[in-house]
């Protein structure tokens, strides 16, 4: 059975669940993702959480779903498709710009260390637990791009 | 009032020295470890498990998932009393979720010592009392709080009956109490994890900053502890009554809580 695992994107770097779960196929990895955006959505969906994705990857390697939370979000089911549709957008847009900004700050902090290295001054190691300047592996962003049609 | 230097069960440790030497002679110790039942859903209860250390989870199955817990017991409570009290099937599983050690009665024994001793029997329907209240507050939690909030709450509650900063669950486990997937708390601590909040190790979750995790937990935490602590609180008072009311007259209704005690 394939191993699914699954990244949080909320703005953030994202928080990955890399244990995942193997599930004999992928309706079933869609079936318990949608359940854990479910339970991640109970009790409220403020503006914040509405605009989260998950990703479902399979065996570590291709991503196989890209989730918005706003999809399931049924604060939104009395809307218009039509409305409805330009709401997801926007929250989707909103985590992208998020999402962006963030990815820039962490490379003018590690060009900022890289520079400082360079001339043999102290720089930032580590913030967070996460080293400053990364290695070639250790962010790929461009796996994380949003692609029109998931489901 | 303490029963003996060595005893850590509250409940025990509360007794006046009548009523502990009442029970004494009948506790043998026993040794808690994880995934044991001490009893099943429906089954009989044939003793009562006085808790020094670890924790244990009354837990309602269903027929195809594991269900939730319903209520916690660790130190400062006692497994197995209403049913032995009441002479009927227990009402949920009482799963041990934390490894620890500690004291268990007969059944008989223990309805025996109750009869006998009018005080000890006060002392049991307040703890009693207390639990059912614990019961109420999570179902409320959870049926409506977000699941970033419960897992804030459940990591406090749990806390509280071990000593230290760690929290020595699985993510696994944390799950299973919640009745959620495994893959939610995952993400959750992951959040609390970024937030400086928590530290997640194999086996084990450390609470960094207890005030924020504060912060983050739902309202449920500190009313069951306002409540628990006037109960205990009346019950050291020698019995007084505990009056809940609600009011508020002329003034803005109090919240969230409009419980006074």
């Amino acid at each position: 059975m394939p191993l699914y695992t699954f990244e949080l994107r909320d703005g953030s770097c994202g928080i990955a669940d890399t244990a995942g779960v193997k599930l004999a196929d992928r309706d079933q990895a869609l079936g318990y993702a949608h359940h854990v955006i479910r339970e991640l959505l109970k009790g409220g969906c403020d503006w914040q959480t509405g605009t989260w994705l998950l990703d479902v990857y399979e065996d570590h390697d291709e991503r196989v779903f890209e989730i918005p939370f706003a999809r399931l979000d049924e604060t939104l089911d009395h809307l218009s498709p039509s409305l409805r549709s330009i709401i997801e957008d926007l929250r989707i847009r909103s985590l992208l710009l998020r999402e962006a900004y963030m990815a820039a700050r962490i490379t003018v902090r590690e060009a900022r260390a890289l520079v400082a290295r360079s001339r043999g001054r102290p720089y930032l190691a580590a913030d967070a637990g996460q080293r400053t300047i990364r290695e070639d592996d250790e962010v790929d962003f461009s796996r994380r791009r949003y692609t029109a049609g998931v489901r | 009032m303490l029963g003996s230097v060595n005893e850590k069960n509250a409940f025990l440790s509360e007794l006046s020295a009548a009523e502990y030497a009442a029970l004494r002679s009948h506790l043998a110790p026993l040794e808690l470890r994880v995934g044991h039942c001490l009893h099943y859903l429906g089954d009989t209860v044939e003793e009562v498990v006085f808790p020094h250390c670890g924790l244990v989870a009354m837990s309602m199955p269903l027929r195809d998932n594991p269900g939730a817990a319903a209520a916690l017991i660790g130190r400062d409570g006692l497994v197995g009393a209403l049913g032995a009290l009441a002479e009927a099937p227990a009402a949920s599983d009482a799963v041990v979720h934390i490894a620890g050690h500690a004291s268990r009665m007969s059944a008989s024994a223990f309805r025996l010592v109750l009869d006998e001793h009018p005080s000890l029997r006060r002392r049991m329907a307040r703890y009693s009392h207390g639990l059912v209240a614990q019961s109420q507050q999570n179902a409320l939690c959870h049926a409506v709080h977000p699941v970033e909030a419960r897992i804030c709450r459940w990591l406090l509650t749990i806390q509280a009956r071990c000593a230290g900063d760690k929290v020595p669950l699985t993510q696994s486990t944390l799950a299973q109490m919640l009745g959620v997937r495994r893959t939610t708390v995952t993400l959750i601590a992951g959040r609390l994890e970024a937030l400086g909040i928590i530290r997640c190790h194999r086996g084990y979750m450390q609470i960094v900053n207890q005030d924020e995790l504060e912060r983050h937990s739902c309202e449920c935490h500190a009313m069951l502890n306002g409540y628990v602590s006037k109960l205990l609180a009346a019950s050291a008072d020698g019995g007084g009554a505990v009056v809940v009311t609600t009011t508020g007259t002329g003034a803005p209704p109090p919240q969230p809580s409009r419980r006074v005690l």
